[in-house]
């Protein structure tokens, strides 16, 4: 038989006990001001030592005033009103609210790769269940063709026949400004690129991809490119975010980011993120691809120093 | 009860002065009377329904309101920012602007106060690309109240589609039927002595006649439809409406005996001058009165013709665009005549409660006895019982159809009856009609004027506690009779039984 | 009146997913029905002969997408199974963990969606807003809200986080208090009473003739729990007890039983979670990176050819059984054959059976008490 002590159907169920448990839980969301009773009264420190360290002095993660509480609780639009259990997305987000939830590398959000580390091995690839990775090659300018201060002066020269590539202004700005999150536009590019017909002293004549007319240009203001950089595709259509890739990769260049908003398009077409948009966060992308650029820069100085140094010994 | 807003008074005799003055002397001074009369009946009858759709709006926005806090929920918050219409709309911005005569720059100011007092001043920027329709400022811009004239505004917008077999002239009527007798009840209700649109001698017969016409509409919708589960939902509904029909009729005959007349007003009258509410009388008369007008108005837990979980809608699901919404609109239209029934009935009306204590207490009392006006007082008691009918909704499961009917058949009935007969002793045996006037009318020949009142109330509230403390303690017997084709529970899966052939697999 | 064949969907609000019921009628009386299946198959046994055991391991999750740990542990077991691999304890209480917290949130949903179809709309939001706490731990362990990826050939993908043992605590404890309030509104409740019991009469021993496991078969009386008698993972080591219900009637066991059942499965898996997270091997406050030998052992890429698999499972539905056939070195890292055995899919034909002699409104009772999910049904 029920095993529940008091579930008869009988008068008194009829709606002493329902009306009662409705009536108690509408009265709790007016708020802890009025009804000390709820949920709320009974928050623990839920942050342990380890976890307050590593969030401290974070923007997004500041949770000194957090006080944890099972249940999600007001936010800091309504500090007093801690009811009810609706986030009020977007002008509340998750991971303001609860940080341990987004751990970097524990939550399975957007793909993020730094394709200046990759070595395309293609174990991501393999691994993909959906079919929706694809590497290719690129016209871009490389790290250390476009590196400037102590690191520039390492690359490599210009070529008749290579590729040339000249910079978009405004690009650089817009791509500080643009926040990955939540835009739905994909970035601009940040260079043009162009085709060198002939170099002569200090200018050089390039023919542009994009119109196909030819222009005589500053050597000063050009780069050098190169269509042999590592890039590829995924298709977030396809993905189903499961994270082997992120598993897969031995060199940390694939992530998963804790991006769950701004992957949205109108056309198919639209969900296949290229390199621009497979960025992670600014700030620690730009730390990686710095220290890819100052081993790479390093590299290229030793190599230097020893052709020097050789060429010196034979003289 | 003085109260001050006599708006019928005001109406009928104001008009009338002022039409004669206005037209005498020209040749339409015959008929000054007669157009005054006329046009003072329009407005009366407008003001009525004036009051009363202030009130189905209130309700309206309340309802979602408190049933999402009793689920837990926040509950509606768009509010007056659904004045950017935005996507469909006028104009893809600021359609204030293209009102003519520059009558919209009001609104304009509004929207850029209320974005400055509580905008979008939120540091993400995806707060910024959102269409900002939310309420997160002030409980006084009443959130969620607009949303109700979005929901109409919308329903005008959709498509009429009836189905293709369809029974056309009667699935034309239907909502006409409901909807009319549902509106026409609203000419009888009073909401003070001085709003109302008529008053015959029998206007409780009247209005509950009408009441009663629904069910015919709603069969009407469900069969015509040609659908198989409107047809059941009409089925449905039609009996339920039928069974509970008859308790009502006869607590509310009860009422009438108990007051002495089927005139809205006089009930509400003798309520304030015998000194005590029917609540307090007829206590198992409240009660069934509630009970039954859940049932007649199909709400949760007697929304069996409409159950979601199997109808889908039910008797109204192939009504589009504004049949819908006025059929929607009706069923709370028709809730809130009950509320409204239910606070004349039982709770006094118009009347402030406490008047007689109030009335020592100075100022107060004055303030209370004299200065608000009698509508509010029925307003805020059909309120009342509307968070009642919206509890009941919150907390209770659907009860099945056969369930309901035996309710309403087997325990309903029964009980009612025994509260006629509870209102005829009280009437005939403990009523003095010399205390009318003076609110003692119910002291039962002693001198504490509330001596009955409060006898009777005690007696039920103790019947209802000892029922509700005694917990059964054998194992209940089922207490519905369930007569099936094949008995419930008996069915071997792969035989076949009852009436069932061999290969008669349905229709395909 | 004549009887007349009614369509409950494919889309429908009671069916809980996308099948079809063929429901005869004579008035308000069910008098024969007719279940069809299969508008959400998605061939995942042909996809999983193209797959690495490890790839599999996402398709599983999306069986039952309600509770994708379940499913995936069941398709891990096997794999480990077939692969001859040892895991190691921690891993197995740590799987433990997370398939007792998805127990919880399977349930829990399944009560926010049978209350709806019995007509209390509140008990769904409340359902729905302590599943919340529970995804929320979930996300933690696999990174998604409902998708977890989490078990791997020979152990978990990652270790609890830090900090984890704290937060399931402390969330265990204020479900356990909110368990309270739902049997208030619900157990203490006429209607709900009236609605559930004597209603949905399926009897012990038909249920075992068909094949019909799980919380359904408990609530009958007969006490079976695959992880009672046959245990797998380290429920042996654990003190506990599977929930079964003396059924109602000599009939069978009707809705109300089967509803306790699953109530006090809830309760029990809190019970459960709590215990391993005391006796966890290294402890709950520790953490292990990824692919540690603690969380993780080596297993084997291939299996030889001729070689199967095998595992039962006790899914929050029913008993779940996987059986894997090595491809061997013809066909490289793939099972020759992935076959799936849902709970669901021999269940709901039972039940369709067992609505007639009933009324139309207690189908949905009916259907809903007996917590289907056809995404493991079709596959």
């Amino acid at each position: 038989m029920a095993t529940h002590p008091r579930a008869q159907p009988n008068f008194r169920n009829l709606f002493i006990k329902p009306f009662w448990m409705t009536l108690v839980t509408a009265l709790r969301t007016l708020g802890r001001p009025i009804f000390g009773w709820g949920y709320h009264n009974k928050s623990e420190e839920m942050l342990d030592e380890h976890s307050k360290n590593r969030v401290s002095g974070s923007v997004m993660n500041d949770v000194s005033s957090h006080d944890y509480a099972a249940d999600r609780e007001g936010s800091d639009l309504y500090p007093n009103l801690w009811k009810p259990m609706t986030l009020m997305y977007p002008y509340e987000r998750l991971e303001d609210l609860e940080p341990w939830l987004f751990v970097p590398g524990q939550y399975n959000g957007r793909i993020g790769v730094i394709w200046e580390t990759c070595t395309a091995c293609k174990l991501c690839v393999k691994i993909c269940p959906n079919d929706c990775l694809h590497m290719s090659t690129e016209l871009r300018v490389d790290i250390l063709d476009g590196a400037e201060g102590e690191n520039a002066g390492y690359g490599s020269n210009l070529e008749v026949g290579g590729w040339a590539a000249v910079e978009v202004s405004g690009a650089k700005e817009f791509q500080e400004t643009r926040n990955p999150v939540t835009s739905h536009d994909a970035p601009i590019d940040e260079f043009r690129f162009g085709e060198v017909i002939d170099l002569s002293g200090d200018t050089a004549t390039v023919r542009w991809n994009d119109t196909g007319g030819e222009d005589i240009v500053e050597r000063g203001e050009l780069l050098k490119a190169d269509d042999q950089i590592i890039s590829g595709r995924i298709d977030i259509g396809r993905c189903m975010f499961c994270g082997l890739c992120m598993e897969a990769c031995h060199f940390t260049s694939f992530f998963m980011t804790n991006e769950y908003d701004g992957m949205s398009g109108f056309t198919r077409q639209e969900l296949w993120f290229d390199a621009a948009r497979t960025r992670v966060l600014i700030g620690e992308h730009q730390e990686v691809v710095d220290a890819e650029l100052a081993k790479r820069a390093t590299k290229e100085r030793v190599k230097r120093e020893k052709k020097a140094a050789k060429v010196k010994a034979e003289a | 009860m003085a109260d001050w807003l006599q708006l019928n008074d005001w109406l009928y005799d104001g008009l009338d002065s002022a039409l004669n003055t206005a037209l005498h002397g020209t040749p339409l001074a015959d008929y000054a009377g007669f157009m005054a009369l006329v046009l003072a009946a329009t407005l009366a009858c407008v003001s009525v329904l004036g009051v009363f759709m202030m009130g189905l709006g209130l309700i309206l926005w309340i309802e979602p309101k408190l049933w999402a806090r009793m689920m837990d929920r926040r509950g509606r918050t768009t509010d007056w920012r659904s004045l950017w219409v935005g996507e469909q709309g006028v104009t893809a911005g600021e359609w204030w602007n293209k009102v003519p005569y520059g009558l919209g720059r009001p609104i304009g100011a509004l929207n850029r106060w209320l974005n400055k007092v509580m905008g979008n001043a939120s540091k993400h920027p995806s707060v910024e690309r959102v269409n900002n329709r939310s309420w997160h400022g002030a409980w006084w811009a009443l959130p969620g109240f607009v949303q109700t004239i979005a929901d109409g505004a919308k329903f005008l917008t959709k498509e009429h589609m009836p189905p293709t077999k369809a029974d056309r002239l009667i699935y034309e009527i239907s909502p006409f039927l409901i909807i009319s007798s549902t509106v026409l009840i609203i000419g009888f209700m009073p909401f003070s002595s001085g709003i109302y649109a008529i008053n015959p001698e029998l206007s409780v017969l009247f209005a509950l006649a009408i009441f009663g016409i629904a069910p015919l509409g709603v069969f009407f919708a469900g069969w015509s439809s040609n659908n198989k589960y409107t047809l059941i939902g009409g089925i449905r509904s039609a009996a339920q409406l039928t069974a509970y029909e008859i308790p009502l009729l006869i607590t509310v005959l009860g009422v009438c005996v108990l007051s002495g007349s089927f005139n809205f007003i006089e009930i509400v009258n003798f309520q304030h001058s015998a000194g005590a509410w029917n609540f307090f009388l007829l206590p198992l008369g409240f009660g069934l009165f509630i009970i039954t007008m859940i049932a007649e108005v199909e709400r949760i837990p007697f929304d069996m013709p409409e159950a979601e979980a199997e109808l889908v809608e039910g008797w109204w699901t192939e009504y589009g665009g504004m049949r819908w919404g006025l059929l929607f609109a009706a069923e709370y239209m028709r809730v809130w005549a009950a509320c409204i029934l239910c606070a004349v009935f039982f709770l006094g009306g118009w009347s402030a409660p406490f008047a007689g204590l109030m009335g020592n207490l100075g100022v107060v009392g004055v303030v209370w006895n004299d200065l608000i006006p009698g509508v509010v007082w029925t307003m805020l008691k059909s309120l009342f019982i509307f968070l009642i009918f919206v509890w009941a909704r919150a907390s209770l499961p659907r009860v099945r159809t056969d369930q309901i009917l035996e309710f309403g058949w087997r325990y309903l009935l029964p009980l009612s009856v025994v509260q006629l007969v509870i209102a005829v002793i009280l009437r005939l045996s403990f009523y003095d009609p010399a205390g009318l006037g003076s609110g003692s009318a119910w002291d039962g020949g002693s001198g504490f004027f509330w001596l009955v009142p409060l006898v009777v109330f005690v007696v039920s509230m103790a019947i209802f506690i000892v029922y509700s403390i005694d917990e059964d303690k054998d194992p209940p017997s089922r207490p519905y009779h369930v007569h099936t084709v094949e008995p419930a529970g008996t069915h071997v899966a792969g035989s076949v039984g009852g009436r069932q052939k061999i290969g008669n697999t349905g229709m395909r | 009146m004549a009887q007349m064949w009614i369509t409950m969907g494919p889309q429908h609000p009671m069916t809980h997913g996308l099948w079809t019921l063929r429901v005869k009628v004579d008035g308000e009386t069910v008098v024969d029905t007719e279940p069809e299946l299969g508008y959400i198959h998605r061939g995942v046994e042909k996809i999983c002969e193209a797959r690495d055991f490890t790839q599999i391991t996402p398709y599983c999750d999306r069986l039952c997408y309600v509770s994708a740990m379940t499913w995936a542990h069941s398709y891990i077991y096997s794999a480990e199974n077939l692969l001859e691999v040892e895991v190691p304890e921690r891993a197995e209480y740590v799987r433990l963990i997370a398939t007792e917290i998805q127990r919880v949130t399977s349930h829990l949903m399944w009560l926010g969606a049978y209350s709806p179809d019995i007509g209390n709309l509140t008990i769904f939001t409340w359902c729905l807003r302590d599943r919340e706490m529970f995804i929320d731990l979930m996300q933690e362990l696999g990174g998604s809200r409902l998708h977890y990826n989490f078990p791997r050939v020979g152990g978990v993908k990652r270790d609890l986080p830090i900090g984890f043992a704290q937060r399931c605590r402390a969330k265990i404890a204020l479900f356990l208090e909110r368990l309270k309030e739902y049997e208030m509104l619900l157990d203490e409740s006429t209607v709900f009473l009236v609605r559930t019991q004597g209603v949905g009469l399926a009897s012990a021993e038909a249920m075992v003739n068909a094949g019909v496991t799980g919380p359904n078969l408990r609530a009958a009386g007969v006490n079976y729990d695959v992880r009672w008698a046959h245990p797998y993972s380290v429920y042996d080591e654990l003190d506990w007890n599977p929930s079964v219900e003396k059924p109602s009637s000599s009939k069978g066991a009707d809705c109300y039983d089967r509803y306790r059942v699953r109530m006090e499965e809830m309760v029990h898996s809190c019970e459960m979670v709590l215990e391993a997270l005391d006796k966890i091997p290294g402890g709950a406050e520790s953490h292990y990176s990824p692919g540690d030998e603690m969380i993780q052992s080596k297993a084997p890429l291939r299996a030889p050819a001729g070689s199967s698999g095998f595992h039962h499972y006790e899914d929050c539905r029913g008993e779940s059984m996987f059986y894997l056939q090595g491809g061997g070195e013809g066909r490289g890292k793939h099972p020759y054959r992935v076959s799936i055995r849902s709970p669901m899919f021999i269940t709901i034909p039972f039940v369709a059976k067992t609505m007639i002699g009933y009324k139309i409104a207690d189908i949905p009772a009916i259907m809903g008490s007996f917590d289907p999910c056809i995404g493991e049904t079709d596959r």
